[in-house]
């Protein structure tokens, strides 16, 4: 059986999912404000719990939840032990060659580790729950307003939401070509550096042919399906924000105040 | 009907091409080459010819993603080289394509299927309707919040079917739908192109594998941009000479036939389907 790709869309029911998708994307932002500006420990704590009721209430796996983040494990050991080690010359532990390990750079490490983990989950919430073209017209709605300047904002949305469904697909077919390189006697486990970059090169090229091509067809099928840049057929009414949305974004503007206050 | 009142009103042309030409590059080298042919309404027509005939060509301006050049053209009975008509010809005629990924625009198949109807301006109340009726016609009813990375070759290409129908359009190009996928894939696929065939779409299918064309109306044969033949597949799938011409091989029957006929076993007919073979052997 194979598997959905960490992230992607699963159609469901929930609170969550009924939710306006432009609504959803606001409450995001409201939300990373407020964890950009939470500045003590209990703080993440509060946000933690927050952020299990969400997936609570959304009915998402807790695989696919933390998926991403999870995927992400060593980038945040590093970015801890970085912190560790580096933030805090002043009053160090101990001082052995160029590190000097300090309380504060823990706990800084800890704050970034914490920032860029909600950040990931929530981000993943609003993915898992919102279906890719509804994502689209969340983004043009809120983008809605540069179009009086006369930035044509439906087709970046358009442009923005083809492109994030087309990654899992370019990840799957960089695995393919690799895999059929290294049939053909490609190094890419090799400890030298040179050969190692000897192997990738030619990964580049059909990767990005095959980008291109698929850009190219993708292009051709809208326009058979009546997809026009030129002129927009029909004149896009948003539906009004229910009781549902406007509760959503208060409770999360509250939330959100209440750390940036504080 | 009767034949009297059949021969008053014929079947009208659906799509009607005369001395198309087409080149892509200045150099003029011609990708269609003066190309005539015509459509019956309700038909079904394969279009054969080896790789860089022109097949893709033809199909693409049936739908005007390509402007004619040169000739005259009309489709679903609208003149395509009038721009105003452009979206009407595209909302009449609906185009699949050989990569079923390629054609996605949501991974959800029903937010996919929705994709059309909208575009032409279809009331949001009508579309789920048309969603659910489309899905039947592909034999998918159901799927309507699955995911399209989830699904099988031939279930891709006929969710990428059932997008084109949610238009409803009178004409459907399929340009080698088949060719990616595995035998199973390509019966289902098959199978759907056959049933809507038989629902009244006028079809125009374009391969490369002479076997899928047998179950056509009739069959034109393009090499290098010019239309090399047409007529039933009876007529030319039992010759062996011109397939040559047009470098594409003959189903594996009439090869049987003729390799009989050199060791001198004849049979009555020359069969083209499999199914006529073990009819005549059996005999
Ligand atoms: N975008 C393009 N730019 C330039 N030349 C092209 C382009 N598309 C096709 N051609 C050329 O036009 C000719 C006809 O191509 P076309 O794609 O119509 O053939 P086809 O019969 O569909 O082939 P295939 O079986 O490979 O799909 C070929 O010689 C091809 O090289
Ligand atoms: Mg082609």
């Amino acid at each position: 059986m194979k598997q959905l790709p960490v992230g992607l869309y699963q159609p469901g029911s929930s609170v969550i999912h009924r939710l306006d998708g432009s609504a959803k994307l606001l409450c995001l932002f409201i939300l990373l404000a407020g964890v950009v500006h939470t500045a003590s420990l209990p703080g993440y704590g509060i946000w933690a719990a927050f952020t299990v009721c969400l997936i609570r209430l959304a009915h998402i796996p807790p695989g696919t939840a933390f998926g991403s983040a999870a995927r992400l494990k060593w980038f945040f050991g590093v970015i801890l032990l970085m912190n560790l080690c580096f933030y805090g010359p002043e009053h160090p532990w101990m001082r052995w060659w160029i590190f000097c390990p300090s309380y504060e750079g823990l706990i800084q490490g800890i704050h970034v580790v914490a920032r860029v983990f909600l950040l990931l989950v929530l981000s993943n919430v609003l993915m898992v729950s919102t279906a890719p073209l509804a994502m689209t017209d969340a983004m043009e709605r809120l983008l809605s307003p540069l179009r009086l300047i006369g930035v044509p904002t439906d087709l970046a949305a358009m442009i923005l939401s083809v492109a994030v469904q087309f990654i899992p697909t370019f990840f799957e077919e960089t695995d393919n070509i690799r895999k059929a390189q290294t049939a053909r006697g490609a190094r890419f486990d090799s400890p030298k550096l040179w050969e190692k970059a000897k192997a990738v090169l030619p990964l580049l090229v059909p990767v990005f042919l095959a980008a291109f091509q698929r850009a190219d067809e993708l292009s051709l099928a809208m326009e058979a399906r009546g997809y026009r840049t030129d002129r927009r057929v029909w004149k896009k009414k948003y539906p009004p924000y229910q009781a549902a949305d406007w509760l959503a974004l208060l409770l999360c503007a509250a939330l959100a105040a209440a750390f940036i206050i504080i | 009907m009767s034949d009297a009142i059949k021969a008053e009103n014929p079947v009208p042309d659906i799509v009607k091409a005369e001395n198309l030409v087409h080149s892509y590059a200045e150099d003029g080298r011609r990708s269609l080459d003066s190309l005539s042919l015509s459509v019956k309404q309700g038909e079904f027509l394969a279009i054969l010819g080896h790789n860089g005939s022109g097949k893709t060509t033809l199909a693409r301006h049936l739908n005007v993603l390509l402007e004619v050049q040169q000739g005259e053209l009309t489709v679903a009975f609208l003149n395509a080289k009038d721009p105003a008509n452009v979206w009407r010809i595209r909302e009449k005629t609906g185009m699949v394509f050989q990569n079923p990924e390629n054609q996605f625009v949501s991974f959800v198949v029903e937010e996919d299927l929705s994709f059309g109807p909208r575009n032409f301006g279809v009331p949001e109340a009508e579309i789920p309707a048309r969603v659910r009726r489309a899905l039947a016609a592909v034999d998918m009813s159901g799927y309507e919040k699955r995911s399209t990375h989830l699904l099988s070759g031939g279930q891709k290409q006929r969710i990428a079917i059932a997008g084109v129908l949610t238009v409803e359009p009178d004409i459907l190009i399929f340009d080698e739908v088949t060719s990616m996928l595995d035998p199973a894939g390509r019966k289902e696929v098959r199978d759907t192109i056959a049933r809507l065939h038989e629902k009244g779409k006028t079809v125009i299918m374009i391969s490369h594998d002479i076997g899928e064309a047998v179950g056509a109306d009739r069959a034109a044969i393009l090499n290098s941009g010019r239309l090399l033949a047409v007529g039933t597949p009876r007529e030319l799938f039992t010759d062996p000479e011109l397939l040559h011409r047009a470098g594409l091989t003959p189903p594996l029957p009439v090869r049987l036939y003729h390799d009989l006929r050199g060791r001198g076993i004849r049979l009555s007919y020359c069969p083209i389907t499999c199914g006529e073979l073990e009819e005549l052997l059996c005999r």
